[in-house]
């Protein structure tokens, strides 16, 4: 279930900023919220689809999820990018604009490598 | 239990106090100006946006460069009080115009607007303060102008204070690029990084009217 819950947040933020290179749609929807509900789609996919469970429920399957997630989001927002917009998308869901750009890149790194070394810890206990 | 209710009673009281700063505007009809109290948003430094400035409140509170902390609404009934005239001639169906050609430019009394800020060494034109991005390279300053809409305002709560292009929402827009060139990808614009200050940072909007 860690290793489920840890793919949605990775694939949504993907999803996200994908569609936030839509400059139509980050007009106009609350992309925050777009990311939270993804979350939350992917994950009861991933819970209740059994052998989508079996191949996304593992540490291999995080670990991809964490490198394309990386490599995807640096290739679409580049350096400068990288540290505004993920963060920029949590905020707006949130809806706390007040809390900084830095503390939100601190808990969303605290979250990829944490979730990847539970993923890691909780492999067997899945299985 | 008790404690732990009272814990988050305490946090969402807090987070409350922290996310809901209601600020008031600064006439001065002497000047002919309007100071906005606001905040810079880092988001568009790096992505395109048509909002200079929108209350915070508003639909559009989190697409712009700068969230207004007054309303909208305060803001129409300001630049009246100075004695701006609004221009009312841009209709939401205006903004279905495929280019710039076929567009309509706002009209309405001239303002100018300046932002300072804590170490700001001075007012700074908006103008240095946006980015517009122009296909054919023909870069233009902005010639904002008192647009009026304040039936859309109050309708559809859109929060636009300062549009960047000639607008069917803003209470002020700019007359130098009609609706339809953003359609058209003619122009985009974002926010200086190089001249605002950093994300989250106070500032004030100064909104004059040219006599």
């Amino acid at each position: 279930m860690t290793a489920c819950l840890y793919n949605s947040l990775m694939w949504s933020m993907l999803m996200s900023v994908c569609l936030f290179r839509n400059t139509w749609l980050e007009m106009r929807v609350n992309l925050g919220w777009v990311f939270f509900g993804l979350t939350a789609i992917l994950f009861m996919l991933q819970s209740v689809i059994k052998p989508l469970r079996r191949i996304c429920g593992t540490f291999t399957a995080s670990t991809l999820s964490l490198v394309i997630s990386c490599l995807g989001l640096w290739l679409m927002l580049g350096y400068e990018g990288l540290k505004i917009i993920p963060a920029s998308i949590i905020r707006e869901g949130l809806m706390m604009n007040r809390i900084s750009f830095s503390a939100i890149n601190t808990a969303m790194i605290a979250t990829a490598v944490i979730g990847w070394v539970l993923t890691f810890m909780l492999r067997e206990n899945e299985r | 239990m008790k404690k732990f209710l009272l814990v988050i009673a305490v946090m969402f009281a807090f987070v409350s106090s922290a996310f809901s700063e209601e600020l008031s505007l600064t006439v001065n009809k002497e000047k002919g100006e309007v100071i906005i109290p606001a905040e810079v948003n880092g988001k568009y430094f790096v992505s395109p946006t048509k909002h200079a400035l929108s209350y915070y409140k508003g639909g559009n509170g989190e697409k712009s460069i700068m969230r207004a902390l007054v309303s909208e609404i305060d803001y129409y009934n300001a630049l009246a009080e100075i004695g701006a005239v609004p221009g009312n001639n841009i209709k939401p169906e205006d903004m279905k115009a495929r280019s710039s050609a076929e567009g309509k430019s706002t009209e309405g009394s001239k303002l100018t607007v300046f932002l300072t800020w804590e170490g700001s060494n001075g007012e700074i034109p908006l103008d240095n303060a946006v980015v517009s991005e122009v296909a054919n390279g023909e870069v233009r300053p902005l010639d904002l102008r008192y647009t009026g809409n304040l039936e859309f305002a109050k309708r559809s709560h859109p929060g636009c204070f300062i549009c960047l292009d000639s607008c069917a929402a803003g209470i002020s827009t700019n007359a130098a690029w009609p609706t339809g060139a953003l359609n058209n990808r003619e122009v985009s614009f974002h926010g200086n990084s190089k001249v605002l200050p950093p994300d989250g940072t106070r500032v004030n909007v100064i909104v004059r009217l040219v006599k």
